[in-house]
């Protein structure tokens, strides 16, 4: 039984020591620590673009990619009925609000990198949080409008649509929402800033089903010119958003607690 | 090497956080010293490039940091005091995430991510996310990840809070090495660490540097005006104390001022 002990806490100490680095090990890693030259490390700037749009789109190409086959589903199933634009208002409600979906579901990449607690350390860096943040939406910005009008294009496959108009009901309120988005930016971050664009879109997604309900006929043929007017100042809008979010971002002690 | 901190000066509405200081910091480790709201955070923001100078400059080797920018972000390390992280990133996760911001390449990143994070004794949890870790497990990640870019300036607040002995008596030799060739600014309550490793000692007070000067300085002034007696086991702790006295202050309100409060000295 001794014998068996004995073994066992031979065993025992033989996995210990090999966790442990020996003092050799152990000087050479902190040598290597303090002796490497920084010169030979550094990426450049489209490095550093290439691999912000990674990490954003690593998340973002699963929600991307599900929304994109929704969406050719409704159009191959709803097609026939929204030729007919006049007629089928509930389908386009529901072009309505699904490209806001697109924005509320990849903005938690952008929410997840932009928070009070960071801010600091990520002012003290190379690349600052503003850059990031520009970026991340930049990009975010660029790939969801592709991907819409690449689900409104690929939806002319299954039904003969009125492009410029299903582009103008779907990209008008997803504008208003990455406008809204921006602007809220500038105020808060993290977990409130990604329950803010939750209310904002559930809200914009209450104002769709209000019309379809109240048949108020926001769809009507005669309505779409506002929705061009709208559509239009909600550009300008985004686009002065962008500008003030990045003025703002420039000075970190405008968002510093 | 070199960083000059040139009258510089911080306002908050009605209080100034850091009053006209001025210093030339080379390559070694110096220590800052001082209760809560003495400024020195405030100081440690302003060298980093996070809070704007109200007036004065900071250089690094004869420019501006302000117009650096990008450059002199480049060459710095930063602890908060305040650590904050993404609770749902692995370390390594995290890591990463700070090198791409360092602009440190991608491949070398990964290798220096799992360098450091062994050096900080936290490799067997490199894939666990940081909403687990502990605060002294958090803390030691915020040194990794100050530690990243081989900075030339390593500017630490309260580095060794949440350490245990073991752990602080690690950072302090990993401090003491790194030293020799960068700038490193340690900012503690726990004067033991400033102590051992510190070639130049900060005292600070409501914005202002009270006194400073190697050790050996600090205590020979300490025994010169207390007229003490010199004690082989002096600690640095008793000229805290002494410096942040109700004395100290009435003997440098007299050397500012003299005795009938006309101002003949400095």
């Amino acid at each position: 039984m001794r014998q068996k002990e004995i073994k066992k806490k031979l065993k025992q100490y033989e996995v210990l020591s090999h966790r442990i680095l020996s003092e050799e090990k152990e000087s050479r890693i902190e040598k290597l620590l303090l002796l490497e030259p920084a010169e030979r490390t550094r990426g450049n700037l489209w490095n550093f673009i290439l691999e912000q749009t990674g990490y954003l789109e690593r998340y973002c190409v699963i929600w991307q990619t599900l929304w994109l086959l929704l969406f050719l589903l409704l159009v191959r199933h709803g097609g026939m009925q929204i030729q007919e634009m006049e007629s089928e208002e509930g389908i386009l409600v529901l072009f309505s609000f699904l490209p806001s979906l697109l924005v509320m579901l990849t903005v938690e990449e952008i929410t997840r990198v932009y928070q009070k607690t960071m801010l600091e350390i990520e002012y003290a860096t190379k690349y600052s949080l503003r850059n990031v943040v520009m970026l991340r939406m930049a990009v975010l910005c660029i790939s969801n409008c592709l991907i819409l009008t690449a689900g409104v294009l690929g939806g002319n496959v299954f039904a003969d649509l009125n492009v410029s108009k299903l582009l103008v009901y779907s990209f008008t309120p997803m504008i208003l929402m990455t406008g809204i988005l921006l602007k809220l930016m500038q105020y808060c971050q993290g977990e409130v800033l990604r329950n803010a664009v939750i209310g904002g879109y559930v809200l914009m997604a209450a104002l769709a089903v209000f019309n379809y309900v109240k048949q108020l006929g926001w769809y009507r043929p005669e309505c779409f010119g506002i929705w061009c007017i709208v559509c239009a100042a909600g550009v300008v809008f985004g686009l002065w958003q962008f500008v003030l979010l990045n003025r703002k971002l420039a000075n970190c002690e405008q968002i510093l607690p | 090497m070199e960083l000059v901190i040139d009258r510089v000066t911080k306002q908050y509405r009605n209080k100034i956080a850091v009053d006209r200081l001025s210093t030339v910091l080379k390559e070694g480790v110096y220590g800052l010293l001082g209760a809560n709201g003495a400024g020195k955070t405030t100081l440690m923001r302003m060298i980093c490039g996070i809070a704007r100078i109200d007036s004065g400059e900071i250089r690094f080797d004869g420019e501006e940091i302000e117009k650096m920018g990008g450059r002199y972000r480049d060459l710095l390390g930063y602890l908060p005091q305040d650590f904050g992280y993404y609770p749902n990133f692995t370390a390594m996760e995290f890591m990463l995430y700070i090198a791409s911001l360092k602009g440190l390449d991608r491949k070398f990143a990964k290798t220096r991510s799992r360098l450091l994070l062994q050096k900080v004794g936290l490799i067997s949890e490199m894939r666990h996310k940081i909403k687990t870790f502990s605060g002294g497990m958090r803390q030691r990640l915020g040194i990794a990840q100050a530690l990243l870019n081989d900075p030339e300036i390593l500017v630490l607040d309260e580095p060794t809070a949440g350490l245990d002995p073991r752990e602080r008596v690690r950072f302090r030799n990993m401090i003491a090495e790194l030293g020799k060739d960068r700038i490193v600014i340690l900012s503690t309550h726990i004067v033991s660490d400033v102590e051992e490793i510190a070639d130049w000692i900060f005292f600070m007070k409501q914005g202002q540097f009270i006194a400073q000067g190697t050790m050996e300085m600090l205590k020979s002034h300490y025994f010169k005006v207390t007229q003490a007696e010199e004690a082989e086991a002096f600690r640095l702790e008793k000229l805290y104390l002494y410096y942040f006295s109700e004395d100290f202050d009435r003997e440098r309100e007299e050397l500012l001022f003299g005795k009938d409060g006309v101002h003949d000295k400095i």
